[in-house]
């Protein structure tokens, strides 16, 4: 009797980036920048305004030219049809564009787009996982509001569900949630990150606020200029004396009884004491 | 849909039916159905009255639906590709290009009448073909904002030629100026069948891309990522979109407004999907301009007012008026 061959699973969503350098204008924004990000991975990238950290998001998105490479799954993502790209790679940019008079239905199906043809129109099946989708992430009262009447919190999740209806096994998000107040915040991350071990999903976002990305993320990359100065878990990336250089400020690491990690920044002067 | 397709119906035999010789719409409705074929119906009404319909009126009515469904649904194409609210079909210098065209023509003393949609046609062809080689270049094919821009160059530069021209030829002054007003008034049924293969293959390319203009409205770089080349939309969007304008405005003269009037007028009773906007402004245009065409023929009988005045007076204080709407305030596009 035949055994049959154990099938071999094949991990979804690595991503592998080598040697990638972005110049604007010959000014070098990312520099040389090699890491791997494992299938199912979340990935935060962080840095002082203007490190390259959306500069490197956009050039894994193909939204910038650079030289060097990005692979999913071992394939050169720059030989990819833009269609087949999208069906690997779903990008949310940090202020998305929301068609004030669209509907969020009409909205959150566009995430459909790269499963159709040139010319395809949507199919019954396209059309009822959109509805699921708002379900699962609790947006199903806004389905035929228009996003013009929407908060930034309820937008938020919109932008998501489109980027989830793509089915891509890789999430790209630039500051998922700088226009979101401290509740939404929370709410929206643990919202993606819920969904992306229910779906085991790669994530690689960009993060502001550094006590957030040490909670969510599995590592953080630090880039300085467009370098990669330091890559781990939170505990070896977030060291005070890395921060003060980088940063350009002073602050202070606390840990709390839970473990997180608690990023301080200290004013430069005592209070009271301003001439 | 459905409803603006009934109106549709309606307005074409109403506007039929009236006229100098006033014929009773059973008459117009027996007349049209005699000449549906496989149906047998008898019209029943005498040899003048199927003439009157049949070669006067009906190919003007027809002609006036076909521009009209024409300018409006090339005026929505060009608001969803360059994402302009202010966006008409004459963006880009087709009305400019076809102006010179006519005036050509008009004035070159040994041309024939037919040489004027033809003048027209590839006058205005040819200026968006030009806008479109320059914007590109210019702008290294990067984005929406330097085709319009190079659509002012073009256009500035073709309407000062068309003015020097016409100028020169001051006699001929008054057929330039009714070209470009825009008038139905001559319309038969070979006008009909010279313009009805460019609108048809213009619309079907058109109406194809009426999802993907959705996908760009949440912008050119969120179209990328969402697997879509808007450079290659915005070409074929342009390009079908020229082809038709042209087609309609070298039979019909240069009527403004429709493009703009009904595209969002449609957006603003309907739901602002390009797959809704684009079909029911092409059924909707077409009754807009048969109505326009209808008041410029009747509000001076015998004589008439020029079409494109027609469209802008009445159009004019509509438009603002549905403007004032509450959805309206929200954002146009």
């Amino acid at each position: 009797m035949v055994r049959p061959e154990a099938t071999v699973v094949v991990s979804q969503g690595q991503v592998d980036v080598g040697g990638v350098n972005v110049y604007y204008d010959k000014v070098s924004a990312v520099k040389e920048l090699s890491l791997s990000i494992g299938a199912g991975e979340w990935l935060g990238i962080i840095g002082a305004n203007g490190a390259g950290k959306s500069t490197l998001l956009r050039a894994i998105a193909r939204l910038v030219t650079y030289d060097g490479t990005v692979q999913v799954d071992g394939r050169d993502t720059s030989t990819l049809a833009r269609r087949e790209f999208a069906q690997l790679v779903a990008y949310v940019p940090q202020s998305p564009e929301f068609p004030a008079q669209m509907r969020a239905i009409d909205y959150v199906a566009l995430g459909r787009t790269p499963h159709h043809g040139y010319l395809g129109a949507e199919s019954a099946y396209d059309r009822q996982m959109c509805h699921s989708l708002l379900e699962r992430i609790g947006a199903s009262p806004l389905t035929l509001r228009r996003l013009g009447t929407m908060s930034g919190g309820e937008l938020q999740r919109l932008v998501l569900a489109r980027a989830l209806v793509q089915e891509a096994p890789i999430l790209l998000l630039d500051e998922p949630t700088s226009a979101l107040d401290l509740g939404r915040r929370v709410e929206a991350l643990e919202l993606i990150d819920e969904l992306r071990h229910e779906r085991r999903l790669t994530v690689i976002s960009t993060l502001h606020d550094l006590t957030l990305a040490a909670q969510f993320a599995d590592r953080l990359l630090l880039l300085a200029q467009g370098s990669a100065v330091a890559l781990g878990t939170a505990r070896e990336v977030l060291v005070e004396a890395t921060l003060n250089q980088f940063f350009g400020t002073s602050v202070e690491i606390l840990h709390n009884q839970q473990d997180d990690i608690v990023v301080v920044p200290r004013r430069s002067h005592v209070k009271g004491k301003h001439e | 849909m459905l409803v603006a397709s009934a109106l549709l119906i309606v307005v074409i035999v109403v506007s039929a039916a009236i006229g100098p010789a006033d014929l009773p719409a059973s008459t117009v409705l027996r007349v049209l159905l005699s000449h549906v074929p496989l149906l047998h119906v008898h019209s029943g009404s005498s040899a003048m009255d199927q003439a009157i319909i049949w070669q006067i009126r009906l190919p003007r009515v027809v002609l006036a639906g076909l521009v009209g469904s024409m300018l409006a649904l090339g005026g929505a194409s060009y608001q969803g590709v360059f994402r302009n609210p202010l966006a008409d079909p004459y963006l880009l210098g087709v009305a400019a290009g076809a102006g010179l065209g006519a005036t050509i023509a008009i004035v070159t003393p040994s041309s024939f009448a037919e040489m004027l949609p033809l003048a027209a046609f590839v006058g205005g062809i040819a200026a968006v073909g030009l806008t479109y080689v320059m914007g590109t270049k210019v702008g290294r094919g990067s984005s929406g904002g330097t085709i319009i821009l190079a659509g002012v160059a073009v256009a500035a530069i073709f309407t000062a030629i068309q003015t020097n021209v016409q100028q020169q030829h001051a006699a001929d002054l008054q057929p330039v100026y009714t070209w470009i007003l825009g008038s139905l008034s001559v319309a038969t049924w070979s006008d009909v069948t010279l313009i009805l293969p460019y609108v048809v293959v213009s619309s079907v390319v058109l109406l194809a891309h009426r999802r993907l203009l959705d996908v760009l409205r949440v912008g050119e770089e969120e179209a990328k990522t969402l697997g879509v080349n808007p450079n290659r939309v915005r070409l074929a969007v342009v390009a079908a979109a020229t082809l038709g304008t042209a087609a309609a405005v070298s039979v019909s003269g240069l009527i403004g407004f429709v493009g703009i009037i009904v595209p969002h007028f449609v957006r603003l009773i309907t739901n602002s999907s390009y797959r809704v906007v684009m079909p029911v402004s092409l059924v909707v245009g077409a009754s807009f301009l048969i109505l326009a065409d209808l008041f410029a023929r009747m509000a001076e009988a015998p004589g008439e007012v020029p079409l494109g005045v027609v469209t802008a007076i009445i159009g004019g204080p509509f438009f603002i008026l549905v403007l004032r709407s509450r959805r309206a305030s929200q954002g146009v596009l």
